[in-house]
């Protein structure tokens, strides 16, 4: 509505032809947000008050069963949530500052920088199965590398998988390995953005090499950690292939053991969807599983972007 | 040789025809809907396989199969017997084509001789557009395409007894004392999956916790499976 007139301003036939690109150039994506992203979303929420096993012909309604069931009934609900929160607490710590190391040491310029980079950033590139795979011979009791070297101490290795006080460390130890050159990769680029000037500047004021890191390149690298941060712990909030392949068979035949110590929330949902037949299993309980993770993650992100206020520094006048 | 036995710990076929044998079950028999698992058979069982592991050193543990699956060792000749199905020589075969080994049923026990029978269903949906031809597909690995290509026993017993499975290139000499007699015996059991509640009770809100206790040698079996009975048949009748 035109102020000046009150009238309405019909397009010009330019302005026409510019909304039609701009549309036919935005529908494709809208598309496919709306049919892979908005569909199957709002169809989860409607899951989420119905009871169905997938062999039913349809659906049954049951309202808030499940968030009843979920929230105050089902009592593994804590325990893999628990579960799920220790390996954040590792998985994500380890990642964080084994990446910030790699990165800190590989940024020098030095001669054959580029191998060992390389070499972080390999097992970025490998497929859970394999990771899991490998990292379950590295860890076993008798011959694994890993337990000899801790062996090579004089100190008698833990069980690794097969003790419920370390097996989510050994879990957060392939996942950290896995997940560091990604890390690393976008410590560097956050590195490679902090100018010279800033260092030069500090080395005048007398700053050693840890004032150095604790006055300029840490605050300077706060939007990648935060980064990391938020987009690390959405991550490990979702573990799962992880947990299957290096806590399948052996000694128990689901996956989470030992002493169900490394069932997360999203294996559990598994379970709750495709192999059990309690009163409430099936696609409504799952998708209500999965809601209720979206909501964590939801508000797990908002406290942090709310933290992230306090120690993140984007360089502004304000320094915000 | 370095190991004597594997027994498949985290597999219920891997356990149960030694229960069956001892006069136990994990699940009651032939119906599969209460838990057996505290009769003093069942425990005398676990307590058998637990020894096995930790007292006699003959079996292979949770952390010896963690550093190479016994059914690897057995192919590698680390390994004097293993248990498994029909389809392991297939798989053996392959892995070392110059193993000589025998197949043998399980010795009995004071119930008798017991096994379990892995039984594989085919089936096609009737709105299918190649009925004949998913009828054709099915006829054949449940004959002839059943052996060699899958790995499997003939569905038809006269086939199975025949030399077409008997004595087809690569198989072991006692295939029919092994595989195909245990069938008849009272107290072989199949197919293990009896109810759709098997995944839940065979994992940790079942008998899981239970079994791990056991394998890992935590504590004797019967303390291990006290008050299990309870927990698993809470979920048979939810």
């Amino acid at each position: 509505m035109s102020q000046r007139t009150g009238r309405l301003r019909l397009p010009t036939g330019n302005q026409r032809r510019e909304w039609f690109a701009a549309y036919a150039f935005l529908t494709p994506q809208l598309l496919g947000l709306v049919v892979f992203i908005g569909i199957p979303l709002a169809a989860s929420i409607y899951y989420t008050f119905t009871k169905w096993d997938l062999i039913a012909p349809e659906p049954t309604w049951i309202g808030l069963r499940n968030w009843e069931y979920l929230l105050f009934e089902d009592p593994r609900v804590g325990k893999v949530l628990l579960n799920t929160v220790k390996f954040i607490l590792t998985g994500t710590t380890s990642f964080l500052v084994l990446s910030l190391l790699v990165a800190l040491l590989l940024s020098r310029k030095a001669k054959g920088n580029f191998v060992f980079r390389a070499l972080f950033v390999l097992p970025w590139v490998l497929s859970s199965v394999a990771l899991g795979t490998t990292w379950k011979w590295l860890l076993n009791t008798r011959s694994g590398p890993l337990t000899q070297a801790v062996e090579l101490f004089g100190i008698k290795s833990p069980d690794w998988l097969l003790d419920p006080q370390w097996a989510m460390i050994a879990i957060a130890m392939a996942t950290t390995w896995q997940a560091l050159g990604y890390g690393m990769t976008v410590y560097l680029a956050g590195l490679q953005g902090i100018s010279d000037e800033l260092y030069d500047a500090a080395k005048v004021d007398g700053a050693n090499g840890w004032h150095r890191f604790r006055y300029v390149t840490f605050p300077m690298l706060s939007p990648t950690t935060f980064f990391l941060t938020v987009t690390s712990l959405i991550a490990a909030f979702q573990l799962y292939d992880a947990v299957v392949t290096m806590t399948s068979g052996g000694v128990a035949v689901a996956p989470g053991g030992p002493k169900d110590s490394t069932r997360t929330i999203v294996l559990y949902l598994y379970n709750q969807m495709f192999q059990y037949s309690e009163r409430m299993s099936g696609l409504g309980y799952a998708a209500t599983i999965a809601w209720m993770l979206a909501i964590l993650i939801f508000i797990v992100t908002i406290i942090q972007w709310r933290l992230g206020r306090l120690w993140v520094f984007y360089g502004g006048d304000d320094g915000r | 040789m370095q190991w004597g036995h594997y027994i498949w710990p985290a597999v219920i076929a891997g356990f149960e025809p030694i229960l069956l044998a001892f006069g136990g079950s994990t699940m009651s028999v032939p119906d599969g809907q209460t838990c057996n698992l505290e009769h003093p058979d069942s425990i005398r069982a676990f307590q058998f396989i637990q020894d096995m592991m930790w007292v006699d050193h003959t079996a292979i543990t949770p952390q010896v199969e963690q550093e190479n699956a016994g059914k690897y060792r057995f192919a590698l000749g680390e390994l004097a017997m293993l248990g498994g199905a029909h389809w392991m020589t297939d798989i053996i075969n392959d892995q070392n084509p110059d193993l000589n080994y025998d197949v043998a049923a399980l010795p009995a026990e004071q119930a008798g001789n017991a096994s379990v029978v892995h039984v594989h269903g085919w089936a096609f949906y009737s709105g299918s557009q190649n009925k004949d031809l998913a009828w054709h597909f099915v006829q054949w690995v449940s004959t002839e395409g059943a052996g060699p290509e899958m790995g499997l026993i003939p569905a038809y017993r006269d086939l199975a007894l025949s030399d077409v499975f008997l004595e087809r290139p690569g198989e072991p000499e006692h295939l029919q004392e092994a595989f195909l007699e245990p069938a008849d015996w009272p107290l072989t059991m199949g197919p293990t999956a009896f109810s759709d509640k098997y995944a839940q009770i065979l994992g940790p809100d079942g008998y899981g916790l239970a079994i791990e206790a056991i394998m890992l040698n935590e504590m004797p079996a019967a303390e291990a499976l006290a008050g299990v009975c309870e927990v698993v048949d809470a979920i048979m009748n939810e």
